[in-house]
């Protein structure tokens, strides 16, 4: 009976370690396809795909650097904008309704919604709604206003870096809010009532004893938004115009690195594949230095203490 | 937890900041709501009103011919994600297994490292690399 026990143990963990080997095998088969199919264009252009500005397939002028720029901007509007909020979100939910747990568990529900909605109905509420509305009510004000400014000087249509932002805000806000509302529900009570019992105001304790115990996870759960800003795509492609451009001006049509691969690739040949699949490795290279870079500081924050993210 | 908690003594400075930030906290809540009233609201009335048995159990008509519906579309739907989990769930469930049972071998950091990197990121990186 013992031995027959330990015997099914044994099966099991060499059918889980095999799972576990197989997201391996998953990443290193992706990876090694995508250099495979990209290496015609890395042979051809070199590092100089990287920084090069002009991308004319017609003519076999590749660069990567419109739609690399184009992902990091709209990802950089996305974490300044939605990260605030939701922040204010998850203290909302988890400080604000602590003694209303049924409201707050009603409200975080309602934001786990937005994060069940396809990416597709995002990009098209963007086109028929939020384009339009963004560029009559805040792009047109900003542009006749603060038109001095080169971020604000264009002309606005409505697609173009500052929408595709506002979506992907939007869309990572219930990512960023439901990690962190877990994780400042978890700090302890005891973090808390130490602030009050020294007199300090509902925010005092927030500030001062809860988010700095809770900066690990909070991170994590950036990181993830990040990831999800990085590598969205349907709804950034439906809203930001399509165009490589490398411009301050947030009222440009631009272009991401996903969708370029979304839009073009199904109709490219050769080397023009080729340089799609080398901005894929791209896409992918930078999706595992933002989590490289991640694990690593949050090993260096958390040294000593277990935390799971 | 209330206001009443806060000594009389306390100063102004730390009261107003203390208001101030419940009002930007709500004010956030209220920011990150509204987006998801205005979808909603916006798919279900727009969306709803066309939807009825004959659309969700017809097939496309050619262009320009009245009626049909999504029936293709739906079938095509479940089938691909009855398929999707059928083959993702045994080996998802068993890797997360293996990683928090045998959370400290040298495996499962390498491996649940890297399904963090395949998380949410890779969308169009597998389009590109099945269809080669």
């Amino acid at each position: 009976m013992q031995f027959k026990l330990l015997r099914g143990d044994t099966i099991l963990k060499i059918l889980l370690a095999a799972a576990a080997l197989f997201i391996i095998g998953l990443l290193v088969a992706l990876a090694v396809e995508l250099y495979l199919g990209a290496s015609a264009s890395i042979y051809k252009f070199g590092p100089a795909f990287l920084i090069g500005s002009k991308w004319i397939p017609s003519q076999n002028i590749l660069g990567a650097l419109p739609f690399i720029y184009g992902t990091l901007l709209t990802s950089a509007i996305a974490i300044i904008i939605g990260l605030p909020i939701s922040l204010g979100v998850a203290i909302f939910i988890s400080e604000k309704l602590k003694s209303h747990q049924t409201f707050g568990y009603l409200l975080g529900t309602i934001v786990d919604l937005l994060a069940a909605v396809p990416s597709v109905i995002y990009g098209l509420w963007g086109i028929l709604i939020l384009a339009p509305l963004l560029r009559d009510y805040v792009e047109k004000p900003l542009h006749n206003s603060l038109g001095f400014i080169p971020l604000f000087s264009g002309t606005p249509y409505g697609f173009n870096f500052f929408t595709a932002g506002i979506i992907l805000a939007i869309m990572i806000i219930p990512t960023i809010s439901a990690v962190s509302i877990d994780v400042l529900n978890a700090v302890p009570n005891s973090q808390r009532e130490a602030m009050y019992s020294l007199g300090a105001t509902e925010w005092e304790v927030t500030q001062k004893s809860v988010l700095p115990y809770a900066r690990s996870g909070i991170f994590g759960a950036f990181i993830l938004g990040l990831g999800r800003a990085v590598g969205e795509t349907m709804a950034v492609t439906m809203v930001i115009g399509n165009i490589p451009t490398i411009t301050a001006n947030l009222f440009s049509p631009g272009y991401t690195l996903s969708s370029l691969i979304a839009n073009e690739f199904g109709e490219s040949s050769g080397l023009y594949e080729s340089a799609i699949i080398e901005i894929g490795l791209i896409l992918f290279l930078v999706a595992l230095l933002i989590n490289v870079f991640a694990r690593l500081l949050l090993w260096r924050m958390t040294r000593g203490t277990q935390v799971k993210v | 937890m209330t206001k009443s908690n806060l000594p009389a003594s306390i100063s102004l400075w730390r009261k107003i900041v203390d208001k101030l930030m419940t009002i930007l906290v709500v004010v956030a809540v209220v920011l990150a709501v509204i987006p998801l009233i205005f979808i909603l609201g916006d798919v279900f009335i727009r969306g709803g009103s066309a939807i009825n048995i004959g659309f969700l159990t017809h097939l496309p008509t050619a262009p320009n011919v009245a009626g049909g519906g999504i029936a293709n579309a739906l079938v095509g739907s479940f089938t691909m994600v009855g398929l999707a989990a059928l083959i993702s769930i045994p080996i998802g469930v068993g890797a997360g297994i293996f990683f928090s049972e045998w959370a400290t071998s040298q495996l499962s950091t390498v491996s649940s490292f890297m399904n963090d990197v395949l998380t949410g990121f890779l969308q169009w990186c597998w389009d590109c690399s099945f269809s080669l």
